[in-house]
């Protein structure tokens, strides 16, 4: 068995709110609950779900940007949350990441050599200048740009290649990881694909594993190999994107699936209405978190938590009737096939 | 009802005037609805604004735009100011940048009841509550009084949409209306939206660059890129036989569900001309792998592949035996 490259156990985030007035308690959001999850070296992993689920708050974790209230995450067998800044420090040139905008993420006053370097400098590298531009350039190679695009500045790129950009200083420590947030989300389709073939390539020639956040599910589809969608700041379900994709178990991966736009099928009535707006966690809860916004819900959603559980090989699923669900949701296909 | 017909949109500048839309011709029916797609750039929301009369600075629309026998590009400011509140109306992407955050929704819903339907407060008060319940904003009554910031995205947009729908438009330009949103939130609206145009028989013309948006929703489609409209027709038609080597580009550039990992995206290389560059030539030469000798001889013309399925290309149609 190879070592994980990324384990996480019982993760939890909780942030307190400022409180409304002196004499009431201060409010707590649960933006992570219970996470646990296992990234396979060379095989990625996406990480989907509605805004304010937590996908951010993750990944921030994993990188060590932010701290768990509780639970471990461990990057390559080691707990990330008990090593001393300094060793965290050394760990990062393994791994990196990639916002989701192309031109926020990028120092405007800054030449493209210094941005792709930046990382060097913050793992405390001790190459020569010389050394340094070499790999600038390398990198740039690598992401499809030209060592003389060094010299230019943000502005003077499309956001496709900006992108490019951000992607070249996240490679140039060599990482075996990286994190990327919504990585193609301000793209055009065309650009998009750029990028998407892009990721590919990196993962072939570098055996480089991304974390790979996205509210696209057809592009989380493509890009990974595992899969989990958060709701509420809990897996619901996970799995190989095969079969999570293909055959979702979670009524609330169902109603995900089921509300992407697709080419051709104009005038489509929905065969599940789509839950309405998230709100924010903030109490404990007894129960499944979706039952507020699940038809299928009985009363033991109301009182019991549904575990995640394995299902079929590696596809999990926190659900305490996904079988039913399964049937209902075969029955309407055909219905709306016919 | 609405004719478009060689819409031109033009920056004037210090030496020369610079071409930000060329040539846009379209026609739509009451209770039918255009998809404009194209990438960023390309001048889809110029087109948007010329139809609105709300093109920025010192950027002018020419050619004509005839709405019910009207001919909007003759009015003057004030004549289509009025136009705007009660014919024509807009949604945008980003619903908390057109809205105003220190109004109540109920206010801002009501406002133009008042302003262009001569409704005393307390009727326009009632109607606001019918439509923000009509867009499905829950407990509308209670809800009058509730500032944009403690509205969820989706609700901001179902508030937008209930301020453009209190004039009952004849058309209502959505741009990128659900860009900002999650792929649930976005199936509402969209559902939303349908359900208005044949509830209300208002024409929509919806703008995107995600083509499952258009591919769902529209009866027609106009392609543009650099400025220029490369294809137009039937949107089963487009998705199915794109007639435009753009089109058909950009349709096989997305990722699909189920798709093979080892199967690699089709990209499109190089980038689009810069906006108002003078073009001798097919706009698209520089990025076609169908470009031949006549392709650089002039703009090609409309080709027509079928009824009312247009690409400005002189290969049109034959784009799929070709890659074939
Ligand atoms: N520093 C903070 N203080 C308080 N609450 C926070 C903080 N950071 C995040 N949250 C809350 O935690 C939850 C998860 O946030 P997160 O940014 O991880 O969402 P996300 O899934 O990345 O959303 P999006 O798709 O919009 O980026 C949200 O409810 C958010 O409001
Ligand atoms: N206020 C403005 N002044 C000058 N040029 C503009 C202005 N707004 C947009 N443009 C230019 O017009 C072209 C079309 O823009 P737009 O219609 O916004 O594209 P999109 O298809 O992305 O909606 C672009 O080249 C853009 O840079
Ligand atoms: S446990 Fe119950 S409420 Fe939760 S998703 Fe399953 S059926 Fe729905
Ligand atoms: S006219 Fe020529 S260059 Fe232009 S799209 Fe057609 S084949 Fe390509
Ligand atoms: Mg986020
Ligand atoms: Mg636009």
């Amino acid at each position: 068995m190879t070592q994980p490259i990324i384990e996480i156990r019982d993760l939890e985030r909780r942030f307190q709110l400022p409180r409304e007035s002196l004499f009431r308690p201060a409010s707590t959001v649960y933006a992570l609950n219970g996470i646990n999850l296992t990234v396979e070296p060379r095989r990625s992993f996406g990480i989907v779900g509605e805004s304010g689920c937590g996908k951010s708050t993750l990944a921030r974790i994993i990188m060590g940007l932010d701290k768990p209230s509780s639970g471990t995450v461990k990057v390559k067998g080691k707990d990330i949350t008990a090593i001393s800044p300094a060793e965290l420090r050394k760990m990062r040139s393994d791994f990196q990441m990639v916002f989701q905008d192309p031109f926020g993420s990028l120092n405007p006053r800054h030449h493209v050599e210094r941005i792709v370097a930046e990382p060097l400098f913050a793992v405390g590298g001790t190459e020569s200048k010389q050394e340094r531009k070499e790999k600038v350039a390398e990198a740039l190679t690598s992401v499809g740009l030209r060592p003389t695009d060094m010299e230019k500045y943000p502005h003077e790129f499309s956001g496709g290649q900006r992108q490019r950009v951000a992607i070249a200083r996240a490679l140039i420590t060599r990482p075996s990881l990286i994190v990327a947030d919504e990585p193609v989300s301000a793209l055009d389709v065309s650009v998009q694909a750029q990028v998407l073939n892009l990721l590919r390539d990196l993962e072939d020639q570098f055996g480089i594993t991304f974390v790979f956040i996205s509210h696209n599910l057809a592009v989380v589809d493509y890009a990974c190999q595992d899969a989990a969608v958060i709701y509420l700041g809990r897996i619901v379900e996970q799995g190989p994107t095969s079969q999570l994709f293909n055959n979702p178990l979670h009524p609330y991966t169902q109603s995900l699936v089921d509300a992407v736009p697709h080419v051709g099928v104009k005038n489509r009535r929905v065969a599940r209405q789509a839950p309405t707006a998230l709100k924010t966690q903030t109490a404990a809860q007894t129960g499944c978190t979706f039952a507020g916004r699940c038809s299928f819900a009985k009363e033991r959603c109301r009182v019991e938590q549904p575990a995640l559980r394995d299902v079929d090989g590696g596809h999990s699923v926190a659900c305490h009737f996904f079988e039913a669900t399964r049937s209902d949701r075969a029955s309407a296909q055909t219905a709306v096939a016919v | 009802m609405l004719q478009v017909k060689n819409l031109n949109v033009t920056l004037a500048g210090a030496t020369r005037d610079i071409s930000i839309v060329k040539d846009v011709s379209f026609e739509l029916d009451a209770g039918r609805s255009l998809g404009v797609v194209g990438e960023s750039g390309s001048g889809k929301s110029m087109t948007a604004l010329a139809l609105m009369g709300l093109l920025p600075g010192a950027i002018r629309a020419s050619g004509s735009i005839n709405l019910a026998g009207q001919e909007l590009l003759a009015l003057s400011e004030q004549e289509m100011c009025s136009v705007r509140g009660n014919k024509v109306a807009m949604i945008f992407q980003e619903p908390m940048t057109s809205l105003n955050p220190v109004q109540t929704i109920g206010r801002q819903v009501a406002e133009p009841l008042i302003l262009h339907k001569g409704m005393t407060r307390a009727a326009a008060r009632q109607e606001a509550i019918r439509l923000l319940d009509r867009v499905g904003i829950p407990d509308a009554a209670r809800r009058l009084d509730v500032y944009p910031h403690q509205l969820s995205g989706g609700q901001r947009q179902r508030v937008m949409i209930a301020i453009a729908l209190s004039c009952s438009p004849k058309v209502l330009v959505a741009d990128e209306p659900t860009t900002a949103l999650d792929v649930t939130v976005q199936r509402q609206i969209l559902d939303l939206l349908r359900e208005l145009v044949s509830e209300t028989r208002m024409a929509l013309i919806i703008i995107s660059h995600d083509l499952g948006v258009i591919g769902e929703m529209v009866d027609e489609m106009l392609v543009m890129y650099g400025g220029n409209v490369v294809e137009r027709g039937q949107a089963d038609k487009v998705f199915a036989q794109p007639a435009h080597p753009y089109t058909s580009r950009l349709l096989e550039a997305i990722p699909r569900f189920g798709m093979s990992r080892s199967e690699r995206l089709k990209t499109i290389p190089g980038t689009m001309p810069e906006i108002g560059s003078e073009m001798k030539s097919c706009i698209f030469a520089g990025r076609c792998d169908l470009v031949c000798a006549d392709c650089l001889q002039a703009p090609p013309p409309f080709v027509s592949v079928d009824d009312a399925h247009v690409a400005a290309c002189i290969k049109a149609g034959r784009v799929m035996e070709t890659v074939q």
